[in-house]
């Protein structure tokens, strides 16, 4: 049980998990959105958004709105694994809850 | 030991609006339908004559723009049945149980009915067919929610359960069959989107 979450390096970092949580009841969001709910910088969420996508959690569009704008949307893989990131942790606190 | 007590309770939070957002996407599914309805009759009322080729045109078009934002709401709800785990949301049995729905409801409310009540005129025969449907289809996507994915959306009882007491009194309106119908089902259905939203409310309180 612990080394699921311990394995899964994608979610086991709090701004990609915040990201996914984000990202999971909404679908898809504007990379600018993300900017400033998190309030980090482009180049730290770039980052993260990158390792997301390269597990195949996000995908990464580009969209011409009212200027070329970035899209972050979750993949189905993403929702899965957060939703198995999220029982896995529940389990975890669960047991300590029963140890205290 | 303090820091467990605090994750368990931001764990509980999350769980609690990944639900809550689920029933909000619910609500906005029978919200559409409530608007195309009324749009419909807010077209037709300063018509003396409903051409049949407007309403054909007009429910085509509504069943496509349905279509189109049930399916991005259906994409975000099923995200959200997974992140639930292996929930029977996102089966293919549960979709089959969703569609089965509407087509037992549309052959019983647009074939059967129509074609069985002969007998009497032809507004009242399909203001009858009309809130069978609408009832039957709905019945079957809450007997879709129980059976297979074993969730009981007590919301989405006075969706089907209002238009089928309505039906009884259609014999006795005199004119005005289909609106009357109408007008029950956006009732019901309004029942239904204030239910989801209550739910969804009470759900993050």
């Amino acid at each position: 049980m612990f080394r699921e979450l311990i394995e899964n390096h994608a979610l086991g970092n709090a701004i990609r998990l915040s990201i996914m949580l984000y990202l999971l009841p909404r679908g898809r969001v504007l990379f600018k959105e993300l900017l400033e709910i998190l309030e980090i910088t482009p180049g730290n969420l770039d980052s993260h958004l990158k390792r997301l996508e390269r597990e195949n959690y996000v995908k990464l569009r580009k969209i011409i709105a009212d200027r070329p704008r970035t899209t972050v949307e979750i993949t189905e893989k993403g929702a899965e694994e957060v939703g198995r990131y999220l029982q896995t942790l529940k389990r975890v606190v669960e047991r300590f809850d029963g140890i205290r | 030991m303090e820091d467990v007590g605090e994750l368990k309770d931001v764990l509980e939070r999350i769980e609690a609006k990944l639900i809550a957002a689920g029933k909000i996407y619910s609500a906005i599914q029978f919200q559409i339908w409530l608007i195309a309805m009324v749009l419909y009759y807010l077209i037709i009322f300063p018509l003396s004559v409903v051409p049949w080729q407007l309403t054909a045109a007009y429910w085509i078009l509504a069943l496509i723009a349905f279509a189109y934002f049930s399916s991005k709401i259906w994409k975000r709800l099923i995200n959200l049945f997974r992140s639930h785990g292996k929930d029977a949301r996102s089966s293919p049995a549960f979709g089959m149980g969703i569609s089965l729905s509407w087509i037992c409801g549309s052959i019983v409310g647009w074939m059967l009915i129509p074609k069985t009540l002969s007998d009497l005129q032809i507004h009242q025969s399909l203001a009858i067919g009309f809130l069978s449907f609408i009832s039957i289809s709905v019945f079957g996507m809450f007997l879709t929610f129980l059976y297979i994915a074993k969730s009981f959306e007590k919301e989405m009882i006075p969706a089907f359960l209002i238009p089928a007491v309505a039906i009884p009194a259609i014999q006795s309106i005199s004119g005005g069959h289909m609106v009357y119908a109408g007008f029950s089902i956006a009732f019901a259905f309004s029942l239904t989107v204030i239910a989801y939203l209550f739910s969804a409310f009470r759900t993050i309180r």
